[in-house]
């Protein structure tokens, strides 16, 4: 959750959720039907998913983290028996005030 | 007795569901907003189909955080029928009432057509009319239907694709039944497969004994 009057600052969480395991037939009509039609050859698959930002303020962009991973297992953001959640990055946002 | 047919901002199925318990079978059967539901006067619940939510996150995941599933959860836990079609289906299985997730269809499109399906287990107040291993004609209508789960052989399987898989669900489930049986979901849709009018050449009215083992089901007490 965000942690409000934290002192530290804003940051920008990227996340992805794709699919693990099973078939991902969307990635594989991308690769099929778009790149290999396209007659570029060397990609060898393509995996599709969804994309979610989190704005949040925590003390340090490691803690950020951290609570953006927790949010999304907690509240079932994914669900971890078809997903993986992909931690993409951070961004410092400045302090938000 | 009385049914509650719930409905989500998205919700589209619910007159159809109702005007089936309604003027088909005769059972009693309200549309309840699902911010107003309250399970204590109601018999049975169905969660109809649709894209609640514009199917956000994940079809049916935002439902399945309303408040109404904290109700549906007491009813199921008393035993008491709830039934879940389509995205009433992925509502089920992403409030945890049903086990499994409901992933994009393979291949990766909307699917709109009639099919058929087995039912594989009778004792359940939705499928009690039904002979063991009966097919059934009823159309489906949706984009994410392939049921996954790590460990098939452990879910109680009450529907399966007959004949050809639309969607790649794994051993062709079509619905499931949680352990009890009281709560069910299915993705093809029965409310549209009872009525003469609305079944196409070669097939039956596939979804009215779903119906009537609710009815006979209620009756009986369950």
């Amino acid at each position: 959750m965000p942690m409000n009057g934290v002192k530290g600052g804003r940051y920008l969480v990227h996340v992805a959720i794709t699919l693990k395991g099973s078939r991902d037939p969307e990635g594989e009509t991308i690769l099929k039907d778009v790149v290999t039609a396209s007659g570029l050859s060397g990609v060898l698959k393509v995996r599709s998913g969804k994309y979610l930002g989190f704005v949040i303020s925590a003390p340090n962009a490691e803690g950020a983290v951290k609570a953006v991973a927790d949010l999304c297992y907690r509240l079932r953001i994914y669900n971890p028996t078809v997903h993986e959640l992909l931690m993409l990055g951070v961004e410092d946002e400045g302090s938000g005030d | 007795m009385r049914v509650a047919v719930i409905r989500f901002p998205g919700t589209n199925g619910d007159l159809d569901v109702a005007h089936v318990l309604n003027r088909v079978v005769g059972l009693r059967a309200d549309v309840v907003w699902h911010e107003k539901f309250e399970g204590e006067g109601y018999d049975a619940v169905v969660i109809p189909g649709g894209f609640s939510y514009g199917d956000w996150l994940r079809a049916g995941a935002i439902a399945s955080r309303s408040p109404a599933l904290k109700e549906i959860r007491e009813m199921a836990s008393d035993g008491k029928p709830i039934l879940g079609i389509c995205n009433g289906f992925q509502i089920l299985v992403e409030s945890g009432l049903l086990p499994g997730a409901l992933l994009p269809n393979d291949p990766p499109r909307f699917m709109a057509r009639w099919v058929r399906v087995k039912v594989l287990n009778t004792k359940t107040p939705f499928t009690a009319m039904y002979n063991d291993g009966e097919v059934a004609s009823m159309p489906i209508a949706h984009g994410e239907g392939r049921y996954y789960i790590d460990d098939p052989i452990s879910v109680n399987a009450v529907f399966t694709y007959h004949g050809e898989n639309p969607n790649g669900s794994i051993n062709s489930i079509a619905g499931v039944a949680s352990g009890d049986g009281n709560v069910v979901g299915l993705m093809p849709h029965p409310e549209r497969a009872s009525e003469d009018a609305l079944v196409p050449r070669g097939h039956g009215k596939g979804g009215l004994k779903l119906w009537l083992s609710l009815k006979e089901s209620l009756s009986r007490g369950w």
